[in-house]
C-alpha cells in the first residue's frame, strides 16, 4: 500500500490551513432554512421549542457576567459585511417565525434575565445586579400591565404595575394614594409596523432629529427598543433586521456567550456616550436572543468591555391575563 | 444535549425541526471541506461543501435511518458535487505536476534535495491522478483521504465491494507505473 501512504502525504500537503470559513455555516443553514417548505415550520414544533427554551433557562442559576467575546475582525468593510451577513440570516430566521394573532385585550409576555450595573453616586463604586424579569405588557396599551423582577439567584420578587391608559386616563397608585392623569396609550403590540426594509429604515429614522444623539445612533436605538421586550410580526421583524444592516456604523462584534449560557454572535454600534450597544443572535438558529450595552472605552473606573446593561430574552408569548 | 446521538437520529429529527440539521453540519463540515479542498483547492471547496449540505438537506427525507453513520451518504454527495468540477480538479493536478517538475531541476544541496525529491514525487503523483478514469480516482481518493473502509466506499459509490477492489487495483497500478518502482523504493528509504 505504498501508493496509498504516498497519497496520504500528498493529501496532507494539500490541506487547507484551517477549518471551513465561519460564514459558510451561516450560508448553508440560512439557505437550507429558506428552501424548506413553510409547512414544516408552522407545525407544533415551534411551541415545543419555545417551551423547551424556558425549561432550560430555569435550570440556569449561575450568573455569567464574564461575557466572553471572541472578536472576529474589528472594523472596516469586512466587519461591516460580516454584520450584514448576521443580520441577513436573522431576517431570514425572523421571516419564518410564527405569525401570532394578537388581540387588543391580550398581553405580550416576555421572560428574560437582565443584568444592570448600579453605581453609587457618592463612592463611585459600582456593582452589577442580576434579575429574572417577567413582563406582561398590554397589547393595545389600555390595560394595566405588570413587571415582575426577582433578584438572582433565587431572591425576592417585586411587582411593578404598568398603568394602562383607558379613554385617555391613567390611574396610578402609590401606597394609599391614587391619582389620575391624562395619557395616550402605549401599545406593546403594533400590528402595522412596516414590513419591507426600506419603509422600516425610514421608520427608524423618522424621529432621529429630536435628540442631540447622532442620527444613526438614534435609529439604531429605536430598532433596539422595538425588539427589546416585544413581539413583532415575522415580516416586520425580518424587515427590521434588514434595515439595521443599512445603518452606517453597524459592525460585527464576534462570538459571544450570553447570560443564559447561549452561544451567540453580536453586531453593534458605538455610541457617543462612550458605550457600545450590541444586538445578540443565536449562533445556530440566528434568532434574536438579547441585547447589552458595554463600555466602549474606559471611564469612571470602568474599563472597555465592562457591562452596563444586558438582557437575555428567554421566551415570548401572547397571553390573556396578567400574573400567574 | 445532542452529543452521542447517531447521525440517523439527528437526520430523522431534522425532518420535523430543520434546525437540527445544523448538528450534521457541525459534525462533518470540516471533514468534507478538507476532502474537497484537497481535490479542488479553496476556490471551489466552499461551494462544493455548501452544495453538498444543501443537497443533503433537501434529500434528508429519503435518508435510510438504518444507516447510523452519515459519512458514506455525505461522501457520496460530495463526490457527485466534485465531479462537476472535473476540469478544475485536473487543472489543479497539472499545476502540482509542473511545480514538482520545476523542483527536480533545482536539486541543490543534500538536505534540500531530500525535500525536493518529496516535492517531485508529489508532482508525479498529481500527474498520475490527473490521468485516472474519474470512477477510479473517486475510489482511490476515498480510500486514501476519507478514512472510509472498503465497504463504506462501496456504499458511498453505490457499487459492489468487488468493484471497489478492482478500481483500486487499477488505480494503484497506474500510480506505480507513473512513479516507477525505483522512485517508490527511494522514497521509502528516505522517509521511513
Amino acid at each position: 500500500m505504498k501508493e496509498i501512504s504516498m497519497l496520504e502525504g500528498l493529501g496532507s500537503a494539500l490541506d487547507p490551513v484551517g477549518p471551513p470559513p465561519q460564514d459558510l455555516r451561516r450560508r448553508v443553514l440560512s439557505e437550507a432554512l429558506q428552501s424548506r417548505s413553510q409547512r414544516w415550520w408552522f407545525g407544533s414544533r415551534l411551541g415545543v421549542r419555545v417551551a423547551m427554551v424556558g425549561g432550560l433557562a430555569a435550570v440556569v442559576t449561575a450568573v455569567v457576567l464574564a461575557l466572553q467575546v471572541v472578536p472576529f475582525g474589528s472594523q472596516g468593510p469586512a466587519a461591516r459585511a460580516e454584520a450584514a451577513d448576521i443580520l441577513h440570516a436573522a431576517a431570514v430566521q425572523a421571516s419564518h417565525q410564527t405569525d401570532l394573532r394578537v388581540r387588543p385585550e391580550q398581553f405580550i409576555w416576555v421572560e428574560s434575565i437582565a443584568t444592570v450595573r448600579a453605581t453609587n453616586e457618592a463612592t463611585r463604586e459600582s456593582a452589577v445586579e442580576s434579575v429574572r424579569r417577567t413582563v406582561w405588557l398590554s397589547a393595545d396599551g389600555t390595560k394595566d400591565g405588570l413587571i415582575r423582577q426577582e433578584s438572582r439567584p433565587g431572591g425576592t420578587a417585586s411587582d411593578i404595575v404598568v398603568p394602562g391608559c383607558k379613554d385617555g386616563v391613567m390611574t396610578q397608585s402609590k401606597g394609599s394614594d391614587t391619582g389620575t392623569s391624562s395619557c395616550k396609550p402605549s401599545p406593546a403590540y403594533v400590528a402595522d409596523l412596516p414590513t419591507d426594509a426600506d419603509t422600516m429604515l425610514n421608520y427608524l429614522y423618522h424621529n432621529v432629529d429630536g435628540t442631540k444623539n447622532p442620527r444613526d445612533q438614534e435609529a439604531f436605538s429605536t430598532a433596539a427598543n422595538l425588539i427589546r421586550e416585544a413581539y413583532l410580526r415575522p415580516a416586520s421583524l425580518s424587515a427590521l433586521f434588514t434595515a439595521v444592516a443599512k445603518i452606517p456604523g453597524v459592525t460585527v462584534v464576534g462570538d459571544v456567550t450570553d447570560e443564559a449560557g447561549r452561544k451567540g454572535v453580536a453586531i453593534s454600534l458605538n455610541e457617543v456616550q462612550d458605550t457600545r450597544t450590541d444586538l445578540i443572535f443565536d449562533r445556530n438558529s440566528h434568532a434574536y436572543i438579547g441585547t447589552r450595552t458595554v463600555m466602549a472605552t474606559g471611564a469612571d473606573g470602568l474599563h472597555a468591555g465592562d457591562l452596563l446593561y444586558s438582557a437575555a430574552v428567554l421566551s415570548i408569548k401572547v397571553v390573556d391575563r396578567v400574573g400567574g | 444535549m445532542t452529543a452521542g446521538r447517531a447521525d440517523a437520529a439527528v437526520i430523522a429529527a431534522s425532518r420535523d425541526d430543520a434546525e437540527e440539521f445544523g448538528v450534521i453540519y457541525d459534525r462533518y463540515a470540516a471533514m468534507l471541506y478538507r476532502y474537497a479542498y484537497r481535490r479542488l483547492g479553496q476556490e471551489h471547496a466552499e461551494d462544493v461543501v455548501a452544495e453538498t449540505f444543501l443537497a443533503a438537506f433537501r434529500h434528508r427525507g429519503r435518508y435510510d435511518v438504518a444507516r447510523q453513520d452519515a459519512r458514506p451518504w455525505l461522501f457520496g454527495i460530495v463526490t457527485k458535487e466534485i465531479a462537476r468540477y472535473r476540469r478544475a480538479e485536473e487543472a489543479r493536478y497539472r499545476a502540482l505536476a509542473r511545480a514538482g517538475a520545476g523542483e527536480v531541476v533545482d536539486g541543490l544541496a543534500d538536505e534540500v534535495s531530500l525535500a525536493v525529491s518529496a516535492q517531485a514525487i508529489r508532482g508525479r503523483l498529481a500527474d498520475a491522478l490527473r490521468g485516472l478514469a474519474p470512477g477510479d480516482r473517486d475510489v482511490l481518493l476515498l480510500i486514501a483521504w476519507s478514512g472510509l473502509s472498503y465497504e463504506e466506499v462501496a456504499e458511498t459509490m453505490r457499487i459492489k465491494v468487488g468493484t471497489v477492489r478492482s478500481r483500486l487495483h487499477r488505480a494503484r497500478r497506474r500510480l506505480r507505473e507513473a512513479l516507477g518502482e525505483n522512485v517508490l523504493a527511494k522514497f521509502f528509504e528516505e522517509h521511513e
